[in-house]
């Protein structure tokens, strides 16, 4: 899984509140939350973001309720992989189960505008503006399986149960 | 092994586990509520799963919609009660039975120690107060532990507060909460760790006060908040544990990442300020600040014992005409013996609105909402920008007590200061 795109990144402790604020989450229809995602935190997001782009952050990306709804709308939106620093382990979990890929890289330098090329599996990523490259925290298989089939649901229809390896 | 090991390797069939390791274990219960309990179950379906794994041991609550406000929320809780029927769940606390919950997961004995409970809300945490692993996990991770009453775990590693000392008068679970925070902040030491309290402060703390502690650990970044079982527990689950249960304690040479102590003599009440959970102050720094909106309830403090501390500063006293207080408690069970206690009576002649268990404002969603200009000071768990509702609202976290203190004089107030 290999993407090259440009980064629009944010900084520490992005909740899941400003990812996709509550009032839009009553909803069944998912795709409806594309067009309000990151919108209390970065009203013209929606205006610079091109399909396919990525977003960067700091600590803690996804802290905050538990709301599924934020990693579905940022998928809906098209963004294609979420990196951070680290990220809160309930806005992790719902990622790879939904199939929005994540990549934790301790330590980058990422900023908006930066065009990067990542590779997934490897959880390698060159930074063609910086000219730097990055590592990234590898993920278990299973969750890249879980990634590669698009989230849990579809990974289980397919493989019927999935098995636990670090 | 700690608590939290032991937990997670007995009820996945192995001798021991170490931190890192993935696991896939039993679930005691599975909690889903009316705001996601619909989409939960779409994904139930979509697995292809037509049943779920016990019709008594997945818990389905109302409490983020209740009662419906819009016709869009009406709808959606029709959409809800439909499906919840259809699967023929035993234990559906819908609106007459309700509350918020995690506190009907625990106050209804869905939650036992030593074992595992996951509900579609982040302050799931909140079951580590019984000595359970209580996490949340979102509707899809719910969908599969309700068709195969599995979920899988990282084994965290244990960070070990021991708190110790005397409680204060006045000082409540909540302080200890927002000390912790404002000691670790959110800068990565606790992220995806379980957080254990022992020590002889908490042995004293009552199962409300282990309730508020285990629940805001979710908001240290944490996955679980565990106080391992004692009297107290075995005391509170007398005649309501749903099922037979054994204490799992950590082992003496069980190991930790790190031990904080806390000297609980030295916290005073205390208070988040607007937007950072933990950009936290004693009260005296910021008494004085004025405030318009008040808010108790939540899965964080509405239980009658945080009823009980607001009814002994509200007697006799009137709230601040500038002040609009709404207090919500957590359950239909708390609304009833408040009410029998008479805790009720004194806070609505104090002046307070009372509201019918939900979460209310808390999310920003149902009754109650901030709006522009307004200055909460509020018993709940969160308060960055938007939370309950406008972006240019202020929310100030702090204890019942200090709500109640406050709310007389209209400004922030330092509960040990009033004369009663």
């Amino acid at each position: 899984m290999q993407i090259q795109a440009t980064v629009h990144a944010y900084g520490d402790n992005i909740d899941t509140d400003r990812i996709i604020p509550g009032k839009y989450t009553k909803t069944l229809d998912m795709e409806s939350l594309a067009a309000h995602v990151m919108e209390d935190l970065d009203p013209e997001f929606r205006n610079r973001f091109r399909a396919g782009d990525i977003v960067a952050a700091g600590d803690n990306f996804g802290c905050g309720s538990s709301r599924e709804q934020a990693p579905v709308a940022l998928k809906m939106a098209g963004v294609s992989v979420v990196i951070a620093r680290y990220f809160a382990r309930i806005f992790f979990r719902n990622a790879i189960n939904i199939g929005l890929p994540l990549l934790e890289v301790p330590d980058h330098d990422i900023e908006t505008g930066d065009v990067l090329s990542v590779n997934l599996s490897e959880g390698s990523i060159v930074n063609l503006t910086k000219q730097k490259s990055y590592r990234a925290v590898p993920l278990p298989q299973v969750m890249i399986d879980i990634l590669r089939e698009g989230g849990l649901v579809s990974y289980l229809r397919k493989h019927g149960t999935y098995h636990m390896q670090n | 092994m700690t608590i939290t090991e032991k937990i997670l390797a007995i009820n996945s069939g192995r001798d021991k586990v170490t931190p890192g390791e993935l696991v896939w274990a039993d679930v005691h219960t599975v909690m889903t509520m009316d705001y996601l309990g619909k989409q939960t179950f779409t994904q139930l379906h979509k697995l292809g799963c037509s049943e779920v794994f016990d019709k008594d041991r997945v818990i389905c609550v109302s409490d983020h919609l209740v009662p419906p406000p819009t016709v869009e929320f009406a709808t959606m809780l029709n959409e809800w009660r439909e499906v919840v029927k259809q699967h023929r769940i035993t234990h559906f606390y819908d609106l007459g039975r309700q509350g918020i919950a995690h506190q009907i997961m625990v106050e209804q004995g869905h939650v036992l120690p030593g074992k595992i409970s996951i509900g579609t809300d982040s302050h799931a945490n909140t079951y580590g107060a019984v000595g359970a692993v209580g996490n949340a996990i979102g509707v899809t991770d719910a969908a599969v532990a309700m068709a195969i009453g599995k979920c899988w775990f990282r084994v965290p590693e244990t960070v070990k507060f021991v708190i110790y000392g005397e409680w204060q008068p006045w000082v409540m679970a909540k302080d200890l909460s927002l000390h912790i925070m404002g000691m670790m902040h959110w800068n990565g030491h606790l992220i995806y760790k379980a957080l254990e309290f022992t020590g002889p402060a908490i042995a004293q703390l009552d199962m409300a006060g282990r309730m508020t502690l285990c629940n805001m650990t979710v908001d240290l970044g944490a996955k679980n908040g565990i106080v391992p079982p004692d009297e107290v527990t075995r005391q509170y689950l007398q005649g309501r544990a749903k099922g037979s249960w054994e204490p799992l304690l950590s082992d003496s040479d069980a190991h930790y990442e790190a031990v904080y102590e806390v000297n609980v003599s030295e916290v005073g009440p205390t208070v988040a300020l607007p937007d950072k959970l933990d950009d936290v102050v004693p009260v005296e720094k910021v008494a004085g600040r004025k405030f318009n909106k008040a808010f108790v309830g939540t899965c964080t403090n509405g239980r009658v014992e945080d009823l009980e501390i607001m009814a002994k500063i509200l007697k006799g006293k009137r709230i601040h005409r500038d002040v609009n207080m709404i207090i919500v408690p957590a359950s239909q069970a708390v609304f009833l013996e408040a009410m029998q206690k008479g805790y009720l009576q004194t806070l609505v002649e104090a002046g307070a609105a009372i509201d019918t268990p939900s979460c209310a404002a808390c999310a920003g969603i149902h009754t109650g909402v901030a709006g522009d200009g307004d200055i909460v000071l509020s018993a709940g768990n969160r308060n960055m920008k938007g939370r309950m509702g406008s972006k240019n609202a202020q929310i100030y976290l702090t204890s019942p007590a200090v709500v109640a203190a406050s709310a007389i004089f209209g400004e922030i107030t330092d509960p040990r200061t009033i004369n009663l």
